[in-house]
């Protein structure tokens, strides 16, 4: 009996220290990943098979972006809190409402416009192939593809053109 | 062709049967042992139970070709859960690492993107 229960516990060890085995093997290369800086820079490397020469450039790109990008959110953000101030004490339509709007579009285009230059950049920057599946993700994922339009008519979703 | 009717068979079965004769004879306490094998049977059926049944498993542990197939199916279990969930928690990553790129490069998306 003693020997029956040594081969029935070692049977689970074994197949716990397997399972372990397996699961590090498995995920050594995310945790590495998520153990550095930008690990989304470094998953970008990977899904789109870039070299090393090609990561460093797409991360001073990436680097040079953000610092901008979180300027131009900064004065949206701006524009926003004048915009709920200024309509909170008006009763109708005012010239200054009208020219925070329309800031606020430029501004929010403005924002479009800098970040597809960007999504250009790091595509150029990766094989050729790779930079057209780069685009099209970003495109797909991006504030560059719409949000589907509706005026709550049952069946009618029309998307910005 | 006319079909047979059932009171005809029945009628040249019980012929048959009437002419029939068993010469063997049977053996001795026949009657006796046949009761005695349905109780053992009962019995046998009462005390079947977990812990024997756990028992007897261990008992055919010790057998070196069972205890062999008992450990390897083990082993093949482990590699495979262990494959399995490696999988299932790197899929989820790389979707959790794209969306992270992607609310980075556009802010717009912090309200729009899927939590991974």
């Amino acid at each position: 009996m003693k020997r029956a229960l040594i081969i029935l516990i070692g049977g689970l060890l074994v197949a716990c220290a397997a399972y372990c085995l397996l699961y590090l093997a498995g995920t050594a290369a995310h945790r590495r990943l998520f153990a550095s800086q930008t690990p989304e820079l470094l998953w970008l490397k990977k899904e789109f098979n870039l070299s090393e020469a090609e990561f460093v450039r797409i991360e001073q790109l990436h680097q040079a972006y953000l610092p901008q990008c979180r300027e131009r959110c900064r004065r949206i953000e701006e524009i926003n809190d004048k915009i709920i101030k200024t309509v909170s004490t008006a009763t109708k339509l005012t010239p200054e409402i009208e020219r925070l709007l329309a800031e606020r579009a430029r501004m929010r285009a403005d924002c479009q416009a800098e970040m597809l230059k960007h999504f250009f950049e790091v595509s150029r920057t990766m094989p050729p192939e790779q930079g057209r599946r780069y685009l099209t993700w970003v495109q797909e994922q991006t504030c560059l593809r719409e949000v589907p339009m509706n005026h709550g008519d049952a069946g009618h979703v029309r998307r910005h053109e | 062709m006319k079909p047979e009717r059932p009171s005809e068979n029945h009628e040249s079965f019980r012929r048959l049967m009437r002419v029939w004769r068993v010469d063997s004879s049977i053996p001795p306490r026949f009657q006796e042992q046949v009761w005695q094998r349905i109780e053992r049977a009962e019995v046998a059926k009462e005390v079947f139970s977990w812990s024997a049944m756990v028992n007897e498993f261990l008992r055919a542990l010790t057998r070196p070709a069972l205890a062999t197939a008992y450990v390897s199916a083990l082993l093949v279990a482990g590699l495979l859960a262990g494959h399995w969930h490696a999988r299932a928690d790197t899929t989820k990553w790389d979707k959790a690492l794209a969306s992270r790129y992607v609310q980075a490069v556009d802010p717009y998306q912090q309200a729009l993107a899927i939590d991974p």
